[in-house]
Parts: structure tokens; sequence; C-alpha cells
């Protein structure tokens, strides 16, 4: 079996922790691994891309403003042919999904995405992923190769040191894509990327109106915390920007402080949460679900305790 | 249901052990499938959109206008108005499921909603094909609200002793009264009024002589008297109504003239199940609360349902929960199978579904002990709402004479009044 | 500009309802009840907005058992024209690919099609990996993880929503759409709607009549409730009191 291990992410911060487990299957089936990055602006620096054997390196095409997942497939499928690779691991960002789908067909693979753990054993894939609203880890396995599988991001970490990578540079012709982008630009967003945070003062449905988020500035900020939502306040309200929601359709958060006020705790908020160090609550429903899901939790008026736990903080400082 | 003619009232033993029905088979609850998707669909609504609007409606005795005009435009409005008249067309049985998972979220809005029920049913049965058309598609469409005045200070469980009063005049009718505790009056369109327009000949027909007018609230002369603050059912408003010399045309007399009290009985009939379902709502979502309280909270270092006290309450909370349930869901299916001994069956289910629902709110209270009477923990606003069902709608004194005289007539031919 | 749409539909095992075995913490899906995977009401919900504004049908498709039928139904009561059912007798259903290839063998046997709509995935196994190989499969264009859609006569167009970027993407007839549950609110039935769709007809086709052999790629082996056991330290008390005891409980944690 072919046994060089291609990796991509069109986000490199991404593609470098999928660097860690290509690493580990390179190492057992004796492959290379070869990681592709497609730019737009040329890159210089590859040294942080640790674990890497080479890089081959794309230049997007001119008329193409970004590395859609249908270009990508076609570059990716390239490589994969031309370099005997029998692994494809990918990013498991939205573009990474519908990219494992494409490549699944065009190179007839075993697919699996958002795994956070992979083993490659006795030519067999197994992969452990989050289903049922991400409350059951399944285990499974992908019987035979090529193997095409997506990483779900923080799974692993970026390999800290190692050689250098050699560098290569690849072409490819304009392809005639079927799907066009007009206009790209940033989501409207927050000034901090929560999946990174690590420590993070959220709201929910108790605030009763938009002003009051004032209050809850103040006790992050107090905290050093970064501030996010459930649902309702960003999807339905638009008090905060849609990358401040918190959730199974938003984004999930690995903070060492989790402190959820006003927040009822319902499951779909929940499973953005729960690898959360520490979870803290303050809701004046004693029945509320997130009682049962915290390590420490106030039943009373949050625009009370809001103000006094601010207090506390500060006074420390 | 008639036994032999030759049956004594006495001889009942060994006539069939499912007395006062003749088989097994007239005790089955019958449900399709459009049952259960209407009651999930129904639940959605009530999580998704009055859930959150609670604390609001409570605090303000106000059902605020957008959701109101959500609930019109689901059709909320029409669901027992036949299909040809614009309407739903759903049986008891939707009725009572509708009743029922509104009343867990809002026992209040089942009487917003289903107050209308009662202009509904005494037009689909006694009203001309011409005043059908006139009123149900624009109620049915929820462009028009509608209630029903029978009710004087004077009379609420004697609609015979009622004073208002109708009379010929070359017009139509000249109606004169004050009606109260008139349920979406502040809200209403259409009134079916009910009216003395013969004089009471005898202490034994004192029924007779009573007519049903339809008035639309425009009429001159007509106008809302007085709003009254209730313990319960929030957001939804009762007001005294107040008529002096509104006249309407012999077309919006409903019904034969000096029908009226049968109209109004069997109107009550025709409602009672809904009644009986709001209460069932009340029964069912307080246990839940209950039970999930109870095993989240710990006293003396175990959980409070590890006591055998609280399982006490809760195993007696299941039973007459459960009971009732059986009762609200035969009535309908008896209700829909056209059968007359559903009025025996609703009396049975308004009353025992009412006081069984009062008997859990309080029990509720006990169990979640002081945050029980705690506005936001959302159990005391529950057994404010359950007082007037045992009241309204025929009060539970009157079902149990109900329950008595449909019992003897429809098994055995026999009326107890004239004993 | 009529559009006739197919909607996928799948059936899914209750996430609510999961058997657990206390002691292992092992799930079994063994009797637990069925529903419809909540996004592909978006699915539904955002080809009934084309349909309102365009005119146009919509067909749904659903790979299951006939347990399936109660997703049918529903779909069917929040205003599908048609709906058929690929009936299989795998309760535990098919991998990506395996649906793939049924779905496609179904599709060969609706008249005509412009649009494929599905969710970005579906809420039990969430895989997202459909749209891809449906769009490689089909040689088809496709508008991934769309948050609006709309058709002007010529081409599909809409928002597509990632995680730090928004793209306005477009492409031509016959397309691929998967989209993201924000793109609309999917519409409760009246009871007028719910009673109509007890009277419509489901169109069965079964799986083995599409002659296929396709083995699975993928195979579970099991399932684990992850369990994180919590504190659940919970305070009561006068608001002085209770922040007093998070903040205590801060400084423990050794977060300040």
């Amino acid at each position: 079996m072919k046994n060089n291990v291609i990796v991509y992410s069109e986000d490199i911060e991404l593609a470098s922790e999928l660097l860690t487990p290509a690493r580990e299957i390179a190492t057992s089936t004796g492959g290379k691994v070869i990681m592709i990055v497609i730019y737009k602006v040329e890159m210089n620096d590859y040294t942080r891309l640790v674990g890497a054997d080479v890089i081959v390196s794309v230049r997007l095409p001119d008329e193409l403003g970004v590395p859609t997942p249908e270009f990508t497939s076609a570059v990716v499928a390239d490589i994969f042919k031309s370099r005997g690779a029998g692994f494809v691991l990918l990013g498991s960002t939205r573009d990474g999904k519908e990219l494992a789908g494409r490549l699944a067909v065009i190179l007839d693979a075993s697919a699996a995405t958002d795994c956070i753990n992979i083993q490659f054993k006795e030519n067999r894939a197994l992969v452990e992923r989050l289903v049922y609203g991400g409350r059951v880890l399944s285990s499974g396995i992908l019987e035979a190769g090529p193997f095409v599988i997506g990483i779900k991001p923080r799974s692993y970490q970026a390999i800290a040191s190692g050689p250098e990578p050699s560098i290569e540079e690849f072409s490819i012709q304009s392809p005639v894509l079927k799907t066009r982008v007009l206009r790209s630009g940033e989501a409207e967003r927050g000034s901090v990327d929560l999946t990174k945070a690590d420590k993070i003062v959220a709201v929910g449905r108790g605030l009763k109106k938009k002003e009051d988020l004032e209050l809850i500035h103040t006790l992050a900020e107090a905290l050093g915390a970064a501030v996010g939502c459930s649902r309702p306040l960003s999807s339905d309200l638009g008090w905060l920007p849609e990358d401040a929601h918190i959730g199974l359709t938003g984004i999930q958060v690995k903070p060492k402080l989790y402190l959820a006020v006003g927040i009822s705790g319902q499951l779909q908020h929940l499973a953005g949460i729960k690898d959360s160090k520490v979870i803290m609550a303050i809701n004046s429903d004693k029945g509320a679900p997130i009682f049962q899901n915290c390590d420490y939790g106030a039943v009373g008026d949050l625009y009370q305790i809001v103000p006094e736990l601010t207090k506390l903080i500060k006074a420390k400082r | 249901m008639y036994w032999s003619e030759e049956i004594k009232v006495t001889e009942i033993n060994g006539r069939g052990m499912v007395f006062p029905f003749r088989s097994l088979s007239d005790y089955e609850i019958k449900f399709k499938p459009e049952h259960e998707m209407f009651r999930q669909v129904v639940r959605e609504f009530a999580e998704k959109e009055i859930a959150p609007r609670i604390s609001y409606i409570e605090e303000h005795n106000e059902v605020p206008a957008d959701l109101v005009n959500k609930m019109l435009s689901q059709g909320f409005q029409g669901i027992s108005i036949p299909q040809e008249y614009g309407g739903q067309g759903g049986d008891q049985v939707t009725l009572a499921i509708f009743s029922e998972e509104i009343a867990r979220v809002s026992p209040a809005i089942v009487t917003l909603m289903g107050a209308n029920g009662l202009f509904v049913f005494p037009l689909l049965f006694y009203g001309s094909e011409e005043q059908k058309r006139r009123y149900l598609p624009q109620i049915a469409r929820g462009e028009k609200r509608s209630a029903h005045a029978t009710t004087e200070a004077v009379a609420g469980s004697d609609v015979a002793g009622i004073q208002t009063k109708a009379e010929k005049v070359n017009e139509g009718w000249k109606i004169n009264g004050r009606k109260a505790f008139i349920s979406g009056g502040d809200v209403a369109d259409y009134f079916v009024v009910l009216a003395r327009t013969s004089p009471i000949a005898n202490k034994k027909e004192r029924w007779k002589g009573l007519t049903f007018f339809i008035v639309e609230r425009e009429r001159e002369g007509f106008h809302v008297a007085r709003h009254m603050e209730k313990m319960g059912l929030k957001g939804s408003h009762i007001v005294e109504l107040q008529l002096d010399n509104v006249i309407v045309p012999d077309s919006n007399r409903l019904g034969p003239e000096g029908e009226g009290f049968k109209i109004a009985m069997e109107t009550y009939d025709h409602g009672r199940i809904g009644v009986a379902a709001q209460a069932l709502g009340i029964a069912q979502v307080l246990f839940e609360k209950c039970l999930n309280y109870a095993m989240q909270r710990t006293t003396f270092e175990r959980p409070l349902i590890s006591h055998q006290i609280i399982d006490a309450y809760l195993a007696d909370m299941a039973m007459k929960l459960v009971s009732a349930r059986q009762l609200v869901y035969w009535s309908a299916t008896l209700a829909d199978q056209g059968r007359e001994e559903y009025k025996f069956a609703a009396s049975l289910a308004k009353a025992y579904a009412t006081e069984a629902a009062e008997w859990i709110a309080e029990k509720a209270i006990s169990i979640y002990g002081g945050a029980g009477v705690i506005v936001e923990t959302q159990v005391e606003r529950f057994l404010r709402d359950v007082e007037i069902t045992k009241v309204y709608e025929g009060a539970n004194e009157i079902q149990r004479l109900v329950i008595i005289r449909q019992l003897l007539k429809l098994s055995l031919g026999v009326d107890v009044m004239s004993m | 500009m009529p559009l006739d749409m197919i909607v996928l539909v799948k059936h899914i095992y209750d996430e609510d309802q999961l058997k657990v075995d206390q002691t292992t913490g092992s799930v079994s899906l063994q009797g637990v009840p069925g529903k419809v995977s909540s996004f592909d009401r978006n699915a539904l919900e955002a080809a009934l907005r084309l349909r309102q504004k365009l005119g146009g049908t919509i067909t749904t498709l659903t790979v299951g058992t006939d347990e399936a039928n109660k997703s049918i139904r529903e779909a069917l009561a929040m205003g599908a024209d048609n709906a058929y059912l690929i009936r299989s007798n795998v309760a535990t259903g098919y991998d990506a690919r395996q649906t793939v290839e049924i779905l496609i063998g179904a599709l060969s046997k609706i008249p005509r099609w412009d649009v494929l709509i599905c969710a970005e995935g579906s809420t039990d196994f969430y895989t997202s990996l459909l749209p891809g190989m449906l769009a490689e499969r089909l040689n088809l264009p496709l508008l991934s993880y769309m948050r609006s859609l709309d058709f002007d006569g010529r081409s599909l167009r809409g928002d597509r929503s990632l995680e730090r970027k928004l793209e306005t993407v477009e492409c031509s007839l016959p397309a691929i759409v998967s989209v993201v549950s924000e793109i609309c609110e999917p519409r409760i039935p009246t009871l007028l709607q719910i009673m109509a769709a007890t009277k419509k007809q489901i169109s069965k086709i079964d799986v083995t009549e599409l002659g296929l052999q396709i083995p699975p790629r993928y195979k579970l082996e099991g399932m684990l409730v992850k369990t994180v056991t919590r504190k659940r330290q919970i305070f009561e008390g006068s608001p002085s009191e209770v922040a007093l005891k998070l903040y205590e409980s801060l400084s423990k944690e050794g977060i300040i």
C-alpha cells in the first residue's frame, strides 16, 4: 500500500496540528509527510511546519480569490496520485469537510471527519469521534485505504521542534470551476477567538436588555476573560456577533474557566462547553439544567450577583 | 344503552360488569396518527413561542399582541371549526390535546383561545347556514374574536335566573341587561348573549323562555363596562358587559325563540372536555416538575425523592394524573363517536381532572417547599390558575348532579328530576 | 422560474433518549424512538421559501426502514409535495458512501430536478460528507454551508458561512446545496396541514430494487457516553454571600 501521508488545511495553524498524527502514521508506514500549502501571497517562513518532510507549495491562480474545496480537491488529488500517498489528513473545518467528501469519491477512499483521535494499525485506521450532539464518543474502523481523515481542531498539539521540511513548487492549471466565489470577507467577529480563550464569561437569556451587556463586559474585564453567549443572544437577538455563539452549532470551547451567566444550560449549549476545566454558573432558576452540569453554581439574581463578584475580583487586584 | 323496559330502577346488579356501559369496548380510547403529530407540534409551539413569554404575561396580565397573532396564524382559534367554514376541522380529541399541551405552559392561553369555542358551538349546532357563513370563517382565520355571554352577577349556575331581557320591537329585538365574568369580552368582536324573551310561567318551567342572540360589539348601547382583576389565568381577561337598549335584527336570533336554555346546556356539554384537558395539562406539568425537582434537590444529605413521604405524594399525584388522563381522552373519544354518553363521561372528566389538578398543585408547593411560593419557580401560578377550573364551565357541584342525571337517563331511561 | 427541488430527510435515533448502561457507559440504540434530524427541517424550510417565491415542487428523499415514515409525514405536513422512502431492512443504517450510492440510484427514478438541498450534516453522526460526495459523484456544482439562498432565473446564489469568513457564492443549475440551521426557522405545521399529510401517499422504492453492491467503508465499533463529573456545589443566599462563595471558588481553583 502507498505509504505517504498528505496533510492539508486552509488554516495553517490547524495544518501544523495535523502534522503530529501525520508523523505518527508516516513513522509506522515508513512513508513521508507531504504538506500542501496553497497560498495567495508567497509564504516565506515554513519553519513552524515541523513534522513535514516536504512542503508542496501551490500558488493560487490569480482569478481565484480563495482556495475553494472544489479547486483544492483537484490539487490534493493530483499530488496524492503523483506522490504515491495512501492518506490524506485534513483539518475538519467546514471547507475541510466538503473537501473530505469530494476526495472520498475522487480517490475512492474511506473517509471520516471530526476525528479527535486516530490510530493506524494493521492497515486499518481506528478513529474516535463525537456523535449525538457531542454527548457520545464513538469508535470506528476504516477498513481499507486509501484514507481521507478530517481531524477536529485542537485535538492535537503541533510538534514543537524538528528538522525543517524541503520545499517544492507545484503549479496547477486554472481549472474550470463549477462554483464561483463572488466575494469573500470576514464574518462579523468579536475581538477574541473564543476557541483559544483561557477564560470565558458567557451570557444568555437571563439578560433582559442589550444595554445590560455592560455588566457582563465589566466582569469579563476584571477576570481577564473573553465574552461569549448562548444561541439566542447572537442568532435571534443579534446582541453579540455569531462567533460569540457557544454551543453545538456554534463554537466549542475548552477554557480553564467558563462562567455562564443567565444561561439555562440546554443540551445544545452544554455541548459547546463540556471540555471546560471549571464551569461556574449564575442563574435565578434553581431548577436550571446548568446547575447539574457545573462545578460551582450560584442561585440568584444576576443583576445583583455579577456586580458583587466584579467588586470582589477588582478588590483583589 | 337501554336495557329491557322491565328493569326497575333497583335491578342493576348482575346486568353486566361494565355498567353503566355494555361492553369493555365502550371504554376504548382511540387515537389517530394525526393526533400524535399535532400534539408534538403544539408542544413545540408552546415551548418555543409561549414559554419564554410567561414572566411577561404573568407580570403584565397581558398576552403580547405578536404572540396572539402567531397563534391566530397557526389556526389555533379555528381548531374545532369545520373545514367547510375555513376551520381546521379538528375533533374533540384534537381539541383536548391542544388544551392540554398549551395548559402545560399557559392555562390562561387555553382560555384565551378556547373561550371562543363557546360562541362557535352554539352557532354550529343551532345557527342557520347564513349565520354560520356570516361569522365562522372570519373567526377561523383569526380575523375576528368571539365570546359567550350568559353569566350574570345574580346568575351563574342558575342560568334560568338571568335578568337580561329581550323584547320584540319593529327592528328586531331590544336587549337590556348586564353580563358578568365574560372571558375574552374585552377583545371579542362577536358575542352570543342569552336573554329572557318570555316571562317565567311557573317555578317548574323556569328554564323556558330564554333566547340566544348574536350581538356584534359595534351595536349601539353595547359596551364593555368593567374589567375585573383575578387570582389567576393572567393574560385572559374577564369583563362585565352592559347592554342598554341594544337593538339586533331577528336574523341575529340564534336558534328558536325560547330554546336558549337547551342551547346553553349543550354548549357547556361541548366545552367541558376542553376544561378537563386544561386541568390535565396543569396536573401533567406539575407532576413532571415535582419529579425533576425531587431528583435534584437534596435534603438531609440525600435526594428529596429518597424520602418516603415525598414518594407517597408523588405516587398519589401519579394516580390522579393518569386517571384524569384516561377520563379526558375517553370522554373525547365518545364525543367523537357521536355517542350521547359522552356527556356523562365529560362530567366525570371535568369534575375529576380539575380537582385532581388542584390537589396536585397544592402538593407541588409542599414538595418545592419555600421555593414553591416564589413566583420565579413557576409553581404557584398553576395553583392560582387551577381554582377557576373547578368553578367555570359548569361548577363541579353541578357536574355531580349532571353525572347522576345523565347516568340514570342514559342507562335506565329514568329522569331523576321527576322523582 | 419555478424550481423542482429534492430535499434529503433523515430519520435518526433520538439523541435525548439514548439508552446508556450506567456501569459501563456504553450506549445502545435498541428500542430508542426515532425523530427527524433537526437540521433537515431547516433545509426543508429553505426549499419551502424558495417554492413560495418562485413556484415549483418539493420532493423529499429518505433512506431508512418503515420507522422513517414518521419523519416523512412531518416533512409532508410542513408542505412537501411528494415523498419517497427508499426502504431498507438495515436498522443501523448505512455509512456515508453507501447512502450516497443509494440516493443516486433513487434519483435516477425521479423525473427531473433542479436543486438538491440537504442539511450541513445529520444530528446523529454528523459526518457532513454527503454534500461533497454527491457533488463529485453527480459531477454537479455544490454550494455548501449556505445561510442564505436565492435563484434569479440563471444562477443559484447566496452566502456561504465559514468559521471566520462569509463568502458569496453562485453556480448554475442543476446543483447541490447544503444549508446551515441559521438559514431560516422551520415552520410549525397547522392541524389542517397535519391531517392532509396523513392522507398523502409516500412513494416506496426498495433498496434491493436498486441492485447495488456497495460494501461499507466505515464500521462502528462502539459508543460510550462521555462523562465528566462536575462538582455541583450550588450556593444560595444573599447576592453578596453567593458572590463571595463564587469568588472563593475561583481562588481555590487557581483561576484568580
